[in-house]
């Protein structure tokens, strides 16, 4: 049995967190919810994980320089935006999948995932073009 | 002396009136305008904060649909209407977001014509099964415009769609489309119904964000707003007349300016 994919869940949105977390453990996943950038943060110094889902702002922080940052600093670790805002572009310039809320249907982030899971990590010069 | 005083006061007085005119005009316009930034602003504070309940409402909803354990149909059909009427809210706020999306479109060589056949192709089969003619008269001396294909064709689908909604209640009918140049580097474009019209008090309105005489939960009057902003956006025009013919229906016309583009770019 092979080791389950530790993903870091990272939404301001608490009702949010509970039910992709329900999702994602069922599918298999072993999921760590955070309500915000400080806890996430906590959480990626304390234990390793192989996938990061953000969605959420952090006060005068640009989250693709902190998406960057984390995927530098904690090395393998894999991102994906789920967001709200009208800043899809954005973020799939900066090279980083992207889903946009509302998710039609949650099997697109399932589909997501394993996309990214199957996909080679970024190199580190591969950003900020 | 007199006869040439009285003469000169008239002349004056026309030309106060002509002015008054087109600075009501003006004004209406700019009140339009203002209208519709500010609810712009609002629609996409309004989409955002919606998206984030809607999509834990229908997320639920699927993980319900999935759950082996549930296996009494009522309660199935019943998660089922749930996901539904969830899919009719992100249309809803989808088009919220359409309506105030602030960034112009790409604008590219755009051959109207093209876009209206679109369109019509687009919406061909609801037409047909609505038993609704189409005439489509295409200029095919029309000349290229400088323009979002893409909005222009949300446009065209947005009056054509609301003149199908308005033979919906009088049965049979026809849309018939027109293009046109109009001199003066102006193209035009019509989508003219054979409805019941739009009375005198609404036409004023119809413009209106959220305004709508379609039922609840059949549209959510924001489509000729976002027509209007595009129109706008492209440095055009968009007017209504009704009754288009003998008492009965509307006419929606678009005129474009033919060429925005800047002196010395070229063809790509």
């Amino acid at each position: 049995v092979t080791e389950a994919v530790r993903i870091l869940l990272v939404d301001d949105e608490a009702e949010i967190v509970r039910l992709l977390t329900r999702r994602l453990t069922r599918l298999g996943y072993q999921v760590t919810g955070a309500s915000e950038g400080a806890e996430a943060v906590a959480l990626l110094e304390e234990r390793q994980f192989d996938v990061a889902i953000m969605d959420f702002m952090m006060p005068g922080i640009n989250s693709l320089e902190l998406a960057d940052r984390w995927r530098l600093r904690y090395h393998g670790l894999k991102i994906l935006f789920l967001t709200g805002s009208p800043v899809v572009s954005d973020i799939e310039a900066a090279g980083y999948p992207c889903l946009r809320k509302p998710l039609d249907n949650l099997r697109e982030l399932d589909l997501a995932l394993e996309q990214l899971l199957a996909a080679p990590p970024l190199e580190s010069s591969e950003r900020g073009g | 002396l007199y006869e040439e005083v009285t003469a000169h006061a008239k002349k004056l007085e026309q030309r106060v009136e002509e002015r008054t005119r087109a600075l009501r005009e003006t004004q209406t316009q700019l009140v339009q305008s203002g209208k519709l930034a500010a609810v712009g602003t609002l629609a996409a504070g309004v989409a955002h904060e919606l998206n984030q309940p809607l999509m834990v409402i229908r997320g639920y909803a699927q993980e319900l649909l999935a759950d082996q354990r549930i296996t009494d149909t009522e309660t199935l059909e019943d998660l089922r209407r749930i996901e539904g009427q969830t899919s009719r809210m992100t249309a809803i706020i989808n088009h919220l977001r359409d309506f105030s999306r602030q960034s112009k479109g790409a604008r590219q060589i755009t051959d109207l014509n093209e876009v209206v056949a679109q369109a019509f192709n687009f919406l061909g089969q609801q037409l047909k099964v609505r038993n609704i003619d189409v005439v489509q008269e295409l200029d095919p001396a029309l000349p290229p415009l400088w323009a979002d294909p893409f909005q222009i064709e949300q446009v065209v689908v947005n009056l054509v769609t609301n003149a199908r909604d308005a033979m919906d209640a009088s049965g049979r009918g026809a849309i018939s489309a027109s293009t046109r140049v109009i001199g003066d580097g102006w193209v035009a474009l019509s989508v003219t119904d054979t409805g019941p019209g739009i009375p005198n008090d609404l036409q004023t309105r119809i413009f209106d964000p959220f305004f709508t005489t379609k039922e609840v939960g059949k549209g959510t009057g924001l489509g000729l707003s976002i027509c209007h902003r595009i129109i706008e956006e492209h440095g055009g025009e968009i007017l209504v007349q009704s009754p288009a013919a003998e008492g009965r229906g509307a006419c929606f016309t678009v005129r474009l300016p033919i060429s925005l583009r800047e002196e010395g770019e070229s063809d790509p």
